[in-house]
């Protein structure tokens, strides 16, 4: 039982949290998120990432990988950085996991380098909404306009769909694939978005990545993206919280700092204490991953906690940040939009929750029986 | 990084269990009526729990957090909190005031004489402690407490009025805060006695909480306590009350947790699945069992940094806080599931999960406001964990 960090993990989040600090700043946020409309990132930035080795730590399949992969999503949350790396973290886990042939060895190698900017579409737990039909020994996908977050910077897709036995499928796409169309959307966030469809196309040969074999056991993979998610929703509360403690620490009114009463003392205390427990749960899943544990339960406890603490800190964030923190000149409203779409990615309370109950309350049904 | 259980934990919590098992099938002691008689006041050691605790100090277990040199078994934090859980969660007493309190703050603070006098009578069963801080004036203000220890020949009169003192009336002893310095010295004018419950003097009168649980109030007058018997410097009292206090602070969850999956017993005999009133609460019941969870990783966290040199503070008191919001939160959402039946009160026949809720209910204010009021908490927190200025 050991819950410190090793000491080149705190190196690494020390060199995020020192990167994000010269290059996320206020100036440069704003001047991406073009009078509150998004389309784009950093791609100076992302090159850095690359080189940094950032992008292929999602390359590989050890699960070690976890914690490192932990920090850099809480980094990314704090900063409130827009940038696709969750998304295309996800995407080369699950291919660095599960994909399979020479197609996988070449996308993975150029998502390590950022090269290659891979979007999941599908790859999400309990979401089975992607159907794979089938034509005699061919397989056929569609669908109609998904909501695909920085979708409008993907290189490539990676879509999971199901077969009608049940048993998944991975599937590549170019993003200029005949039948993708991509319709770029103004999210609430400072991240980019499209609706994606896809008319019907028969996927066989090299379009496919994964086979139901290959893809056993995708269900912790699933987890750990979620978990990821989780984490990137603890670091934005945690920059919530670090901006507005800041905050009431040098704003003053009648007569002394905001920070010194009682009621917003006791505020941000009780958001500290969420935030606090939400960490421990992210962290005690992702340890587990890291261990090659399973994490499904863990992550989906962990996930909703993480997206309660980030809202709750958001909102209370911005409470105390009065009026200067309502402005588009604010750090504080970055993180209080992306609280507010973190719903969006965290999944629905009814999957959360089911899967909790499903993990935490069934089994413990005839525990105490007298 | 590993949050899991050391492989040597593991082996601890097995040998605890296949004690215990060893000692239901013995018979030595009868284990069910011990649990009975505990559900009645977990919070006073009746009979047949002070045989069972006495027990407990024969095998050695009372001691597992004592070094070695003083005949301990010299295990750490996490052990204890094991034990604790295991025990809570059978319902079974803990000597919990013992393990949880007094014997690490006389291992860590202790002069070397009284850790000698007290700890083998603390790792024997033969001591029992209440505590002695609050007064009639002194609730979360402590450090307004009145009591008087004026000097006398070889020791001390003790003049005053405690009240809240749970447990008092099967106590040897007494954790004793009393004021030695000027009467306006606040927390630097309070000295720490081990106060014998026997000495003339005593007045013990009880008090029944809305669980019909005992705690008392206690009369001090002109009390003699012995020299010896003062524990630490006169006027340093201050520092053993607050580590005495975070040590009870770091909340164990299965008291919380037994009382749940009572209710979950209860839930499923009672609620058809496949109905959309199951599917709804079975998400409600989620959302409690992701905050015990949340407790559980606190508790353990505490445990883990006491067993590698770190002072649990602000964690301390965020583990506290959540903790009691958390069990109070999951009686009333007990309540609110059992509908009707869900107000048979405790002891009644057919009380839903045993009237374990409605007793929780009943019960678990007190976590909110003991050791140390959940508003003074986050104080703490505010001020140790945000670096906020201080407001008292
Ligand atoms: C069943 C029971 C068992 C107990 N057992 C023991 C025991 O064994 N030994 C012992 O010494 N004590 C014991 N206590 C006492 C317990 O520790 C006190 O109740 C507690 O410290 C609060 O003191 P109080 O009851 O006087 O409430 P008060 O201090 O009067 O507080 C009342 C309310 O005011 C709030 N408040 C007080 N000061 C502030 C402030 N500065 N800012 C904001 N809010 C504030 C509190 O949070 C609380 O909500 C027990 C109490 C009970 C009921």
């Amino acid at each position: 039982m050991d819950l410190q960090f090793s000491e080149t993990d705190t190196l690494l989040r020390s060199s995020a949290q020192k990167l994000f600090e010269e290059r996320v700043t206020l100036g440069a946020k704003l001047e991406l998120d073009h009078d509150g409309h998004a389309s784009t990132f950093d791609q100076e930035l992302w090159r850095e990432f690359g080189e940094l080795g950032w992008l292929s730590a999602a390359c590989a399949p050890d699960p070690e990988a976890a914690v490192v992969l932990g920090i850099l999503a809480e980094e990314v949350g704090r900063s409130g950085c827009a940038t696709p790396f969750l998304r295309a973290a996800t995407a080369a886990l699950t291919l660095a996991r599960h994909g399979e042939g020479a197609v996988t060895k070449r996308l993975l190698e150029q998502a390590a380098l950022g090269t290659q900017i891979l979007i999941p579409v599908g790859i999400e737990p309990g979401q089975k909404t992607i159907l794979a039909e089938q034509d005699g020994k061919d397989f056929y996908v569609a669908f109609d306009r998904r909501l695909v977050e920085w979708a409008p910077s993907a290189t490539g897709f990676i879509v999971m769909a199901w077969r009608p036995d049940g048993r998944p499928l991975l599937v590549h796409f170019d993003h200029d694939a005949p039948g993708l169309e991509i319709e770029p959307v103004e999210t609430f966030d400072n991240a980019a978005a499209a609706w994606v469809s896809l008319q019907r196309i028969a996927v066989s040969g090299d379009a496919v990545v994964g086979s139901p074999e290959s893809l056993e056991n995708i269900d912790e993979t699933i987890a750990l993206t979620q978990l990821l998610s989780a984490a990137e929703a603890v670091g934005g509360a945690e920059g919530a919280l670090d901006l507005v403690v800041n905050h009431v620490r040098e704003r003053e009114q009648f007569g002394r700092k905001i920070g010194a009463f009682q009621s917003i003392q006791h505020g941000l205390a009780d958001v500290k204490i969420l935030v606090d427990g939400a960490s421990l749960a992210v962290w005690s899943a992702l340890s587990d991953a890291s261990l090659d544990r399973s994490c499904v339960g863990s992550a989906a406890l962990a996930t909703w906690l993480a997206q309660r603490a980030f809202q709750e800190t958001a909102v209370k964030g911005a409470l105390y940040h009065g009026g200067m923190g309502h402005t588009r000149d604010s750090h504080m409203q970055f993180l209080y939009r992306r609280a507010g779409t973190s719903h969006a990615r965290l999944g629905t309370q009814w999957d959360l929750l089911g899967t909790i109950s499903d993990f935490y309350i069934a089994p413990n049904l005839d525990r105490v029986t007298d | 990084m590993d949050f899991a259980l050391s492989k040597e934990h593991q082996a601890f919590r097995e040998e605890l269990l296949a004690y215990l098992d060893g000692l239901r099938q013995s018979r030595v002691i009868d284990l069910d009526a011990v649990s009975e008689e505990y559900d009645q006041d977990p919070k006073a050691l009746q009979t047949k729990g002070l045989a069972f605790v006495r027990q407990l100090g024969k095998d050695g277990w009372l001691g597992i957090g004592v070094p070695k040199k003083y005949g301990g078994r010299g295990l750490g934090f996490v052990e204890q909190w094991l034990f604790l859980e295991e025990l809570k969660y059978q319902s079974l007493p803990t000597g919990q005031l013992l393990i949880q309190s007094i014997i690490p703050a006389l291992v860590f603070l202790a002069s070397d004489e009284i850790r000698k006098r007290f700890l083998p009578l603390c790792m024997s069963g033969d001591v029992m402690f209440a505590i002695g801080y609050s007064e009639p004036n002194a609730g979360s203000d402590l450090a307004a407490l009145t009591t008087r220890a004026t000097k006398t020949d070889g020791g001390y009169r003790i003049n005053g009025t405690k009240i809240w003192t749970t447990n008092a009336q099967n106590a040897t002893h007494l954790w004793l805060a009393a004021r030695t310095g000027a009467p306006d010295s606040r927390h630097k004018g309070i000295s720490l006695f081990i106060m014998p419950t026997d000495q003339s003097g005593v007045t013990i009168q009880p008090i029944i909480t809305q669980a019909d649980e005992q705690t008392n109030q206690v009369f001090l007058d002109d009390v003699f306590v012995d020299e010896d018997l003062r524990v630490g410097d006169e006027n340093e009292g201050w520092k053993f009350i607050m580590a005495q206090l975070n040590f009870e602070r770091l909340f164990c969850i299965s008291e919380m947790l037994r009382e749940f999956h009572s209710l979950l017993h209860w839930w499923k005999s009672h609620k058809p699945a496949d109905t959309s009133a199951y599917e709804f609460e079975r998400r409600e019941l989620a959302k409690v069992a992701a905050d015990i969870e949340v407790c559980r990783l606190m508790a353990k966290r505490a445990a883990w940094m006491m067993d590698t040199g770190r002072v649990p503070e602000a964690e301390a008191s965020i583990s506290k806080v959540f903790y009691s919001t958390t069990h109070l939160r999951a009686s009333i959402e007990g309540l609110k599931l059992m509908g009707p039946p869900g107000q048979v009160r405790f002891g009644e026949r057919d009380a839903p999960a045993y009237g374990r809720i409605e007793r929780g209910y009943r019960a678990t204010p007190v976590y909110n406001f003991g050791a140390g009021a959940n508003e003074i908490q986050r104080d703490i927190i505010a001020n140790r964990g945000l670096d906020l200025p201080r407001i008292r």
